[in-house]
């Protein structure tokens, strides 16, 4: 169970990254493209939640 | 469990795939209308707040405008030619709201519109005044004298009987109706470019404005608004006031097919 919620912390921030990469560019490209729409707070906490847990839930070599 | 993992990995990816899809289709605006919506509930990100915060007091917890000029923008995602605006508001005993938009130019030159005009209003609701709507054109006559606008534009009555606002007259000597509160005895004839508002509940009324933006100036698709409410001025009675209820922003311009002469 603990692999598995490090395995989808894991999997969350990463796409979570690479989201934020891809929206970044947007807002460069096109302000107020995203941020119009998306609640950047909300996003913010996710993705530090995603890697505290994945941190902590990581399994021990 | 490692399919499991696989399983997670792809659910992830692909919401991610379908949000930055929905956001370029937003960005894009394949239809070519799109509108945006502020009320209580809901701040839409491409409608600004009014500014300046001196003429903006806070009443019973709600925003209420008590300076006689207030600006607020609004923002397109890509290039349109038409604005509508619908403003739902409730003025106290204001006697005249327009609104205007920034144009082209170095100076501070603003395409006004009318948004609610007392004595036009009153007029028309009154149901004593005989009413012909001719278009965007409103005509007024105290007694039903003439069948059409048509017709008392071909034989106008003495300039001194007529009253106008918003409208171009041919001559000189007719009353131009600005901040009047009351109409002058001798006028018994109106003709207005104006649409009165609707009214809603509460005090509130609801008017619709449509610009044109191809004269309008921008800048990075931010456009400014001014709302001119002459010789308003706050009292602690919250007499001088106006809240506004809801601004909603209807843009629309080319479609994807007519953006590329498909």
């Amino acid at each position: 169970m603990k692999k598995l919620i490090y395995h989808l912390a894991k999997e969350v921030f990463r796409v979570m990254t690479a989201g934020s990469l891809i929206f970044l560019l947007m807002e460069l490209v096109k302000p107020w493209s995203v941020l119009a729409y998306l609640n950047w707070l909300l996003w913010l906490v996710i993705w530090l939640a995603s890697a505290i847990i994945a941190i902590a839930f990581k399994p021990k070599a | 469990m490692l399919k499991d993992i696989i399983i997670i990995r792809t659910i992830l990816w692909l919401s991610l795939a379908i949000f930055v899809a929905w956001l370029m289709w937003q960005v894009v605006v394949p239809r070519g209308r799109v509108a945006y919506l502020t009320d209580k509930h809901h701040q839409s990100g491409f409608i600004g707040d009014f500014e300046p915060l001196g003429s903006l007091a806070k009443v019973d917890g709600q925003t209420k405008i008590i300076g006689n000029s207030v600006y607020f923008t609004v923002r397109t995602p890509r290039p349109f030619s038409k604005l509508k605006l619908t403003l739902s508001y409730r003025p106290s005993d204001q006697s005249l709201i327009e609104l205007g938009l920034l144009q082209n130019g170095d100076q501070e030159n603003y395409q006004v519109k009318p948004l609610y005009h007392q004595v036009i209003n009153n007029l028309y609701h009154a149901k004593d005044w005989g009413v012909i709507e001719n278009g965007q054109t409103l005509f007024l006559q105290r007694q039903d004298v003439y069948d059409s606008l048509k017709q008392f534009l071909a034989k106008p009555p003495a300039a001194s009987e007529v009253a106008i606002y918003n409208y171009k007259w041919p001559s000189q000597g007719v009353k131009k109706l600005g901040e009047d509160k009351i109409l002058d005895k001798q006028i018994n004839y109106v003709v207005a470019n104006y649409q009165p508002p609707t009214i809603l509940a509460d005090g509130y009324y609801e008017s619709q404005v449509e610009f044109d933006l191809a004269s309008a100036k921008q800048e990075r698709g931010v456009y400014k608004l001014k709302l001119i409410v002459p010789g308003l001025e706050y009292n602690d009675s919250q007499l001088g006031s106006i809240s506004i209820d809801s601004i909603k922003a209807e843009f629309s311009g080319k479609t994807w097919r007519e953006f590329f002469k498909l």
